[in-house]
């Protein structure tokens, strides 16, 4: 029996591959009866360890544990939560709220979290360019989709993507350099992002959704993360979210010079 | 459910899971409960460092698989289970309880390396990628150890039952 069998095999008992390499591994255990008996005894394996944890785990829970369940779930909510929320407009009640929703479906962006909120006044395409500055704007190595001189015929594409005409927002002015450019795959459409790099190192994204005609029209807000801030706005065409790290005062100056600018 | 309720409802399915894993890892359900709170007290220490977005659950088995480690926690740990075994699993038939003290004792023959990964997988917490990040080493050793691991726990299973003592009935003969 080769490695590469003990590996696929080790991956189909563990649910780990898809149905074509599955068909496969079992398609070669019709015919192995050597590679049979390994999988039958690491099947059992497998399942007399579950059960012999259950017959261990019949202990009424610990109560000084459960102090610390809770505590840690103090700490952890501590560091989830905004700690302010600073609302421009109308819907300044509704900032607390949003703030936190906004907070924990960054955690489920693109399902890779194991749990978040599902709060249905979430405005989407905010949680979903939070997911995406965690993971592209954050990454100084990781390459951006376009850059350089190529991003001036990459806004020409997101505009025919997006449905509406999209420039990347010169921000020289206040420091920023646009460093590159990519457009993203959302539930409710396509996702323009630009990322900038400040004078200081420090890196900002600006991205841009299609406003739906059916979705209010959202005044500008700032809501503060732990290490990032986020401002956020509707016009009649585009939605805005620009995201960055510490300094709020730059990303509420940042955006509402792009409000101006608009 | 609230945010926070809902947060403390994870919470509290992680410990559990935890807890499922220390048992295996300590085979002594008091060394179990203390490594878990041990984690907790180090996560607790610790959530500043957990980054918003990423998960927590793999953050938390992190800490314990590190805590677990550590040679102050294995030599304590595991000395002090020893003595008790083979107490821990108690079930009514005891053909079956035989053969799952067997793969808790093989389990204790293998390396920490592959004993960590088999054990990940059985109890079901976790993908193949999430454990690789839980113990923190590349998806490509995760696949060898657990590979490597279960061939040799399967030696080791047939070994201890080729020496289990087997029962011999004499009869006397009545003339």
């Amino acid at each position: 029996m080769t490695e590469n069998i003990d590996t696929g095999m080790n991956a189909y008992l563990d649910g780990e591959i898809g149905p074509e390499e599955a068909a496969e591994i079992e398609a070669q255990l019709d015919v192995d009866p050597e590679a049979r008996a390994q999988f039958d005894a690491f099947l059992r394996q497998k399942a007399q360890i579950s059960e012999a944890v259950d017959a261990m785990d019949a202990k009424p829970q610990n109560l000084e544990t459960a102090r610390l369940e809770r505590r840690l779930a103090t700490a952890i909510h501590m560091r989830s939560t905004p700690r302010k929320v600073i609302a421009f407009g109308a819907w300044s009640r509704m900032g607390s709220q949003l703030a936190a929703t906004c907070a924990f479906m960054a955690f489920g962006w693109w399902g890779h979290a194991t749990w978040s909120s599902q709060a249905p006044s979430v405005p989407e395409y905010v949680a979903e360019a939070m997911g995406a500055h965690l993971v592209f704007a954050d990454d100084i190595l990781h390459p951006v989709e376009f850059s350089g001189e190529d991003i001036s015929g990459a806004t020409t594409w997101f505009s025919e993507k997006v449905g509406v005409s999209i420039n990347a927002p010169d921000l020289s002015d206040q420091g920023m350099k646009i460093v590159g450019t990519r457009l993203l795959g959302t539930r409710e459409g396509p996702l323009a992002q630009f990322i900038y790099e400040h004078n200081n190192g420090g890196r900002f994204s600006l991205t841009l959704h299609r406003h739906l005609a059916n979705q209010p029209i959202l005044p500008f807000e700032v809501v503060e993360y732990p290490n990032r801030t986020v401002a956020y706005w509707s016009t009649s065409d585009i939605d805005y979210a620009m995201i960055g790290a510490g300094d709020s005062t730059l990303i509420q100056t940042l955006a509402q010079r792009l409000g101006a600018k608009r | 459910m609230g945010v926070r309720k809902e947060l403390e409802r994870s919470i509290h399915d992680y410990t559990t899971s935890l807890r499922r894993y220390a048992l295996v890892l300590t085979r002594n359900g008091d060394a179990a409960e203390d490594l878990v709170q041990e984690t907790l007290v180090k996560a607790i220490a610790a959530s500043e460092s957990w980054e918003p977005g990423t998960d927590l659950r793999v953050w938390m088995f992190r800490i314990m698989h590190n805590t677990h480690i550590s040679e102050r926690r294995r030599h304590q740990v595991r000395e002090q289970a020893k003595p008790m075994l083979p107490k821990p699993v108690d079930t009514t038939d005891p053909t079956i309880r035989i053969e799952l003290q067997q793969v808790l004792d093989a389990l204790d023959q293998l390396p920490e390396s592959q004993r960590q990964p088999i054990v990940l997988i059985a109890l079901k917490e976790m993908s193949y990628a999430e454990a690789a990040q839980a113990l923190d080493v590349p998806l490509g050793t995760f696949y060898s150890r657990i590979g490597r691991g279960r061939i040799a726990l399967r030696r080791i299973i047939d070994d201890i039952k080729s020496k289990r003592p087997k029962l011999i009935v004499c009869m006397e003969k009545h003339e």
